[in-house]
């Protein structure tokens, strides 16, 4: 018996090991490192069903409500949020997807708040607090918003909340409703004149931010603003692609190195939940690591070893949770046999 | 349960997962890191990774042994029921949940917890034993929770969240209150208990009332990711529950281990969890404390034998 035990022990630590080592967890079920995988081809910034996509593996990060800071909604709705990364050495380009009941892609009305999504990487090193960063230690935050890409396709005002609206006149407006393209005088518009960022004309669905602690978050001047978007919504789901030049120039953006490891943190809003500004879901900091472009051929083998123990691919990830099967299985079988015999 | 070859073993590594996996490496998330912390950190999460890891082949393999064992002593659809909860967990391991999966596996861990229920209520002798019933009551209502929260959107209209919000206070509650009837349980099966409650058993509630008062957010925070409560009730309480967990856990380490373990499985698999090995800790814990009553009804057996044989002593002093 001591020696089956032993036996038991040993057969265990070894299989522990192995697992933890090769980042097989059985625990969650998945790793905690998102791999930027590395493609020659462009990047499919606006298309989510994309082949490139399903060359680079998916991971699922768990989200739970922001609970440091007031206001606070205990009961968010977005519990889990599928990453995916790739990049082909000049651009990144992430994926997101997730399950929401409703599109809430209009903020017109004061009591309608859009769905959104953001990722958020530390600017220095080491990673700061989760939760918008802290004082010192600033994060990059890139915001993609349902409304702002709305308004990107179709510009929408008050009379798509309240189609039955009358108006007498609107000033300047070339037709029966306004339209940004008639207003280009600023000494008429003061949102624009005063930079304010919801005033200006948008480039793109996603804002890119900057901050260091709570109440800190900055929108980053408009010729700062390089972060792309695209977002879909289909059967329940939102799928969303952030995309940018892997460098940026900016002072208060994040600068990706290829073969580097990052963190990287996620937050969702469900509109249709009331949720808005600090009251969303949140992940804690997960890794994220851009793969190197594969070896040229003459370096091949030495090259592909490391590629082979960094970056496992499904189907070894799959190979190894049958092994594990097995073995708990043959101890499971050897274990039944041993049980004192009734009687 | 307290027979599988690596009880030991499996002991410490849920006991590794829970403090260092799910609690300090939490608690990094407050620290500004700089670039040595960092990869202290790394290295401790190795670690917790590592002890997650073994603590869950350890898990696997004492619930196979568990099934085996039981498949010759009980009822065999109850075993049969644990089966299945340790087939849908490996399965998941390859095919990710649907949506009806969570429900079900929930259901039968529901009809499990009610029937160690039913078996530890069947040990009892004594009205102060009833506190050993506690935990599984909060097991049912933390499953029962679980169970609203992943059937809701499949099977009903509504998106009230009243019901469910007051099956997580409920739950909450009877975690709190879990360690102090088993204290009183315990008391009277072991007066000897007072003379272990010394200063170092109110040590760890001193911290938590410490930190709560420092930082109450954090201590939140880490609060419901170490153990799933979300610290609702008065803090005073939750020092209490503490230090009668730490209370129970220091007294019964010798005479009765399986109460000692069952204390240490049922906070590493927390309120309301979200992994199966959590869920199966739970049970497991049950099956502890199942095993714990056993022995007291058995020695509360010899004891009233005795004294029908000898009615002028009284045996049950001790």
């Amino acid at each position: 018996m001591k020696r089956f035990r032993l036996f038991l022990l040993i057969s265990s630590l070894l299989l522990s090991l192995g697992l933890t080592l090769l980042k097989v967890p059985l625990a969650s079920s998945q790793g905690t490192t998102l791999i930027a995988s590395y493609t020659n081809e462009a990047l499919p910034l606006q298309d989510p069903d994309a082949a490139a996509w399903n060359n680079t593996t998916a991971l699922e990060i768990p989200l739970s409500a922001q609970m440091v800071t007031a206001p606070i909604i205990r009961e968010t709705k977005i519990k889990s949020i599928s990453v995916r990364a790739l990049h082909n050495g000049k651009q990144v380009a992430i994926l997101l997807e997730w399950t929401d009941n409703t599109e809430n892609a209009q903020s017109i009305r004061i009591q309608d708040f859009p769905d959104a999504v953001a990722v958020q990487f530390p600017i220095g090193s080491g990673q700061p607090f989760f939760c918008m960063g802290i004082q010192g230690a600033n994060v990059n935050i890139w915001h993609w918003k349902a409304d702002w890409q709305a308004d990107l396709l179709a510009w929408q005002d008050m009379q798509d909340a309240y189609p039955n609206m009358r108006v007498d006149v609107y000033p300047f407006a070339q037709g029966d409703r306004p339209n940004p393209a008639d207003y280009q005088d600023v000494t008429y518009l003061s949102g624009v004149a005063a930079e304010n960022p919801l005033s200006l004309p948008r480039l793109s669905p996603v804002e890119d931010l900057v901050a260091g602690g709570f109440g800190s978050l900055t929108s980053q001047p408009q010729t700062s603003q390089n972060v792309q978007g695209y977002g879909v919504y289909e059967n329940g789901k939102w799928r969303v692609i952030f995309s940018r030049d892997l460098t940026s120039s900016d002072p208060d953006d994040v600068n990706f190195v290829v073969g580097d490891v990052y963190s990287i943190a996620f937050a969702a809003w469900d509109g249709a939940n009331g949720e808005r500004n600090g009251q969303k879901s949140t992940s804690q900091w997960v890794s994220l690591q851009f793969e190197s472009a594969p070896p040229t051929p003459l370096l091949q083998p030495a090259e592909e070893e490391n590629y082979l123990i960094r970056g496992l691919t499904a189907q070894t990830i799959f190979l190894m949770y049958l092994s594990v099967l097995f073995v708990l299985i043959v101890i499971a079988v050897i274990i039944y046999f041993r049980l004192p015999k009734e009687g | 349960m307290k027979h599988f070859p690596l009880f030991r073993w499996f002991i410490l590594a849920v006991l590794g997962d829970w403090l260092v996996t799910r609690t300090l490496g939490r608690l990094a998330i407050f620290v500004p890191k700089s670039p040595p912390l960092l990869f202290a950190y790394k290295v401790l999460t190795l670690g917790g990774q590592f002890a997650s890891v073994f603590a869950v082949v350890l898990t696997y393999l004492a619930w196979i042994w568990l099934i085996g064992k039981r498949w010759k002593e009980t009822s065999r659809w109850i075993t049969l029921i644990a089966a299945l909860l340790l087939g849908v967990s490996l399965t998941s391991l390859f095919i990710a949940p649907t949506p009806y999966s969570l429900p079900g596996f929930n259901l039968l861990t529901l009809l499990l917890v009610g029937w160690l229920g039913y078996q530890i209520a069947l040990h009892i002798r004594r009205p102060s034993d009833w506190g050993m019933l506690m935990p599984a009551f909060a097991l049912s209502v933390s499953t029962l929770y679980l169970l609203a929260q992943t059937s809701r959107y499949l099977f009903f209209e509504t998106e009230s969240q009243k019901a469910v919000t007051f099956l997580y206070h409920l739950g909450e509650m009877l975690v709190v209150l879990s360690p102090l009837a088993i204290l009183v349980s315990l008391y009277h099966r072991l007066p000897t208990v007072s003379r272990k409650l010394n200063l170092w058993t109110f040590l760890p509630s001193a911290t938590f009332a410490a930190l709560y008062w420092f930082n109450p957010s954090m201590t939140g925070i880490l609060a419901i990711w170490s153990i799933g409560i979300s610290l609702f009730l008065p803090w005073p309480l939750y020092c209490l529950g503490l230090w009668a967990w730490v209370s129970v856990l220091v007294a019964a380490r010798y005479p009765y281990p399986s109460l000692s373990a069952a204390l240490i499985l049922l906070a590493a698999a927390g309120f309301a969890p979200q992994l199966s090995s959590q869920t199966f800790w739970g049970i497991m814990a049950l099956f502890l404390l199942q095993e714990t009553l056993e022995g007291w009804s058995a020695s509360q057996a010899s004891i009233t034998a005795l004294s029908e044989q000898s009615p002028a002593l009284d045996y049950s002093r001790g």
